[in-house]
Parts: C-alpha cells; sequence; structure tokens
C-alpha cells in the first residue's frame, strides 16, 4: 500500500458540488454528504445569493474550490489579481484545498471557457511547472491541478498524459485531481488504457477523486455532467479507490440537474464500491 | 521566449475554434484516430464553444430571447461572440457589451430613419443586463439602514454625501420594459409595449431583484446622490425642494438604497 501522504490535506469524506437548485435543501441540512466543492468563479465576484449560500455551507460543512479559469497552460500571463482574489476567498472561507485544471482557456487576451488541451511535450511541462511554482507562491498553499477531458491530441505530444501529470507534481509540488471520469472519456477517445493511466499516477499525490456522467456520441464520449456514472467508470473507480485509501471523492452533476436525493444516492454508489475496495 | 512553440500551438487552435472556416493544416496538427478523424475531433471543440456561449447569453438575456425569437436570438449572439469575444474570467461579464455591440450595429444604421423595434430590443438588452447585475452584486440584506441624517436646513444636512447600495442599477429606457420582462418571464407572450420613457431603480431585497419606476426629478436626485454629489446640491439640481429631497432620502434609506452616511454604516 502506498504512503499516504496528499500534501497534508485531509481526506474530507463523500461530497458533491454545491449546485443552486439545491440550496434550500443544503440549507435545511442535515445534507446527507460530507463536504462540497464550489466552483470558484460562481462566487469569486458574487455579492447575492450564490455567495450567501458558499458563506452559509462553508460554515457548516468542509468546501473545496474548484476553479475553471485558471488557465495554467496558457502562454498569455497569469492572472495574478484573480489567483490573489481566489486566496482570499480560500482563506475566509477555511476551503480545504484549491483546484484547478490542466490545460488553457484561451491566449492573445481571449476567454474561449473551455478546459481545451495542451501540447504535451518537455516545453509545455516546464512551462506548466513554472506557472504552476508562481501560481502557488500567490495562493500560499499547494495547487491541486486535475487531468481533463480531452477530444483532441497534438500529433507534436511526446510525454503520456499521466506521465506529464506524475511529472508536474513531481517538480511543482502541486496535487493532483483525479477526475477518474475524465480519464476513461479521454481513454475511449485516445484509445489508451486507462488502467495503465492510474498507474501512472503518483498515488502520494492524489488529493482526491472526481466522478461524474458522460455522454456516448457513438465515435466518441463527451465529459457532460448531465446523467448518472457509466458503469466502467464504476469499474474504474473501484480499481483506483484500491490504490488509494482514505482519499476524499466527489460527485459531479452540472447539467440537467436531478432532485438532491438523487445526487446523494448516486454519491452512495461510490461510498459502497469505497467500501468493497477497502 | 518561452514556450515559443506552445504559443504557436495554441494560437492555432484557438483560432481554429472560433474562426472554423480559417482552420489550416489540421490534419497536420492534431492525431487522427480511425474512428475519429483530426477535422471532427476539432468540430467538438469548435461546437462545444458557441453552443455553450450562445446558451450562456440566452440565460442571461431569456426576454431578449423570447422577443426576438430563438433563431435570430442566436444569430445576434453569434455575431456578438465573433466581434467581442470574451476576455473575462468569468462568464458572468459575456454579455456586459451586447448592448452596445447592438447599438453599434444596427440593422437601420445608414438609412436615415430609426426603427423603433431596434430601439425596444436595445432597451430590454439594457434592462437584462442591469437585472442580472443587481441579482449578483453586493446587496443590503444584513445591514441595518443608516442612522443620523441631519434635518434639512440644520447645520451638515445640505453637505451630507451617501453611499448607495453595491446594487443598485439605474436605467431610462425608451419602453416599460420592466413590465414587459415581468410578462415574458410568467410566460404570458405579452404584445409588444408601446414607446414610452421610463426611469427605473433596480436594486435587491431578500436576494429578490426589486425594480421601482420613478419619476425624472428623483431620479436624477439618486443619479447624483450615487456619484458622490452632496445631497443639497443633488436636491437643487435636480429640482427638488429640500423637504421633498429629504424625504427622498429617508425613503431610500429605509429601503436601504442609500447604506451610509458621509461613509458611515450602521452598527447592525
Amino acid at each position: 500500500m502506498p504512503a499516504v501522504d496528499r500534501l497534508g490535506l485531509p481526506d474530507l469524506g463523500f461530497g458533491v458540488g454545491l449546485r443552486a437548485s439545491h440550496a434550500d435543501q443544503v440549507l435545511r441540512g442535515p445534507a446527507g454528504v460530507d463536504w462540497f466543492e464550489v466552483i470558484t468563479e460562481n462566487v469569486l465576484d458574487d455579492g447575492g445569493y450564490a455567495r450567501y449560500v458558499f458563506d452559509q455551507v462553508a460554515e457548516r460543512y468542509p468546501v473545496a474550490l474548484h476553479g475553471v479559469s485558471l488557465s495554467i497552460g496558457s502562454t498569455d500571463p497569469l492572472d495574478l489579481d484573480y489567483l490573489a482574489r481566489v486566496r482570499r476567498l480560500a482563506d475566509g472561507a477555511g476551503a480545504a484545498w484549491v483546484s484547478d485544471h490542466l490545460c488553457w482557456t484561451g491566449v492573445l487576451g481571449v476567454n474561449t471557457h473551455d478546459l481545451l488541451p495542451l501540447p504535451l511535450t518537455e516545453e509545455s511541462l516546464r512551462h506548466v511547472v513554472r506557472r504552476v511554482r508562481v501560481a502557488q507562491d500567490v495562493l500560499e498553499r499547494p495547487l491541486v491541478l486535475e487531468n481533463p477531458s480531452t477530444y483532441l491530441g497534438f500529433a507534436e505530444s511526446t510525454v503520456p498524459e499521466a506521465e506529464f501529470l506524475a511529472r508536474l507534481a513531481e517538480e511543482s509540488g502541486c496535487g493532483l485531481l483525479l477526475d477518474v471520469n475524465n480519464v476513461y472519456v479521454s481513454a475511449v477517445n485516445h484509445e489508451f488504457d486507462p488502467y495503465d493511466y492510474i498507474r501512472a499516477l503518483p498515488a502520494d499525490r492524489v488529493v482526491h477523486l472526481h466522478v461524474a456522467g458522460h455522454t456516448d456520441c457513438g465515435t466518441h464520449l463527451i465529459d457532460t455532467h448531465d446523467q448518472p456514472v457509466a458503469d466502467p467508470v464504476w469499474d474504474l473507480y473501484a480499481f483506483t479507490t484500491g490504490r488509494l485509501p482514505s482519499v476524499s471523492v466527489l460527485l459531479e452533476w452540472d447539467d440537467r440537474v436531478p432532485a438532491f436525493g438523487v445526487l446523494t444516492a448516486e454519491l452512495d454508489k461510490a461510498r459502497e464500491r469505497t467500501a468493497r475496495a477497502g | 521566449m518561452p514556450a515559443e512553440r506552445l504559443r504557436s500551438l495554441q494560437g492555432w487552435l484557438q483560432g481554429a475554434i472560433m474562426d472554423p472556416a480559417a482552420a489550416t493544416g489540421v490534419e497536420d496538427v492534431v492525431v487522427a484516430t480511425a474512428r475519429l478523424p483530426a477535422a471532427r475531433r476539432l468540430a467538438i471543440y469548435q461546437h462545444g464553444y458557441l453552443s455553450r456561449l450562445v446558451e450562456c447569453l440566452g440565460a442571461h438575456y431569456p426576454v431578449t430571447r423570447h422577443l426576438l425569437g430563438v433563431e435570430l436570438f442566436e444569430e445576434f449572439a453569434r455575431d456578438y461572440l465573433a466581434a467581442r469575444p470574451s476576455r473575462s474570467y468569468t462568464l458572468g461579464a459575456l454579455g456586459a457589451g451586447l448592448a452596445d455591440h447592438l447599438a453599434a450595429t444596427r440593422p437601420d444604421a445608414g438609412s436615415g430613419e430609426r426603427e423603433p423595434w431596434i430601439d425596444l430590443v436595445v432597451d430590454v438588452v439594457r434592462f437584462e443586463r442591469a437585472f442580472t447585475e443587481a441579482h449578483g452584486a453586493e446587496g443590503a440584506e444584513f445591514r441595518a439602514p443608516p442612522e443620523g441624517l441631519p434635518e434639512p436646513g440644520s447645520a451638515g444636512w445640505a453637505g451630507t454625501v451617501v453611499s448607495t447600495v453595491g446594487c443598485l442599477r439605474l436605467l431610462r429606457a425608451g419602453f416599460p420594459v420592466h413590465a414587459f420582462a415581468v410578462a415574458v418571464r410568467a410566460r404570458r407572450d405579452p404584445p409588444l409595449p408601446a414607446p414610452g420613457e421610463v426611469r427605473l431603480v433596480l436594486a435587491r431585497r431578500d436576494f429578490v431583484v426589486t425594480v421601482a419606476e420613478v419619476d425624472e426629478p428623483r431620479y436624477r436626485l439618486l443619479a447624483a446622490l450615487r456619484s458622490g454629489v452632496p445631497v443639497g446640491r443633488a436636491g437643487a439640481d435636480a429640482g427638488l425642494t429640500p423637504d421633498r429631497t429629504d424625504a427622498c432620502l429617508r425613503a431610500w434609506i429605509a429601503e436601504r438604497l442609500i447604506v451610509a452616511l458621509n461613509g458611515r454604516t450602521s452598527r447592525g
């Protein structure tokens, strides 16, 4: 069994992404979940109900911030003001950690609001390592980076994604957010073995897991977060939790969001599979 | 230059996503498989980019979308995104320039005669933007009203400078867009509103956006107060007597449109 370090970050148990449609139920509590993940950009500048709910939830539950706009892989300058505001938000809420994605969202000042794939090269690795170090200095905590779902790869890529993440974690000191569904989606789309991918990751750097649903488009899978977790993803999840005991787990469901009870029932499946694997 | 090749590839992919017609050399850059050729892989991102952002604009502008119809709204949205791609980290800012873009690209520009329906569309867009901003800006939900406004005529009254709540938005429109928006949001499919100038005050109470129509003097007074003009001069410039100005102030304090007097908030 690998040593559990995870940068000293806690095992929060089983959580879900906080969504506006569930706010009333969550605040009436108890919610039946151990922790909540909040999309950073949904509350960062908000002074209305979204921020109120976030503050209330953060008083009652452990929370983590999950961003979509850091653009850690972009060749545009890092947005240091954004990072400083994320740090203040995380400090104020006592967030367990701050995560984002191994991706870029735009260049030349443009934001496509998509999690775009990086060419996985030695040059890209050096570039991202440099930027993670800067981001961590501003955030004053380790950054946790998630493997994205991708639909295209670059002919110039020379480093397998799992190796890229492992070396990034080693050289920059960042943590990893292992999205099991994303591994499966990318594995189908790019025709690699998802189990080999999981084996190649440094277990002691995986801070938490994501599971989510995807859409099968016949020729490829799209990471849609709009339905239950698929069986092959649960199988991969069971394999993963066997390698990563006592790691925080989070269910994402962002589109066609069902009743909160549907989420907790899906989360119970993760609990059962983790218990069986343990 | 660090990461020069990475910069080049990112510029290529972004350009190919935002302007599919200009994408060249896809097979040289993107790995293909037998099941999914390179162009189809790129098309996933091209389609996702537009559909996601057009959907986001539709969510921010449901009344405009109803007014124009889905097809025309989405055409306008795509045109807007091409002309003014997002430069903000937050999708909340995505539609901030839509009204200005529509105003600058009016189909009747150059015809010598303004078409009223375009004025209506621009006004509805401005109203919906103000509504969105009022919904998300700082409010006064947990603040007590500020105390200590001097009486009119007493020392200090005329020189008092007030602070208005962060979610306050003032909007002058050529149509009663607020009533039209309420009807559309209630799915009543109302007739197009007739022209008629309105001055609207948008704010928020208990996290619900409020919209009130005010007359010209009160609109001018509130606008002046918001920009930091002292109470006495703001009232005089708006054509209001001190007593009427004071009555407005006290009402707006009670409604928590005014949240501080001379920089002092309530202790509550």
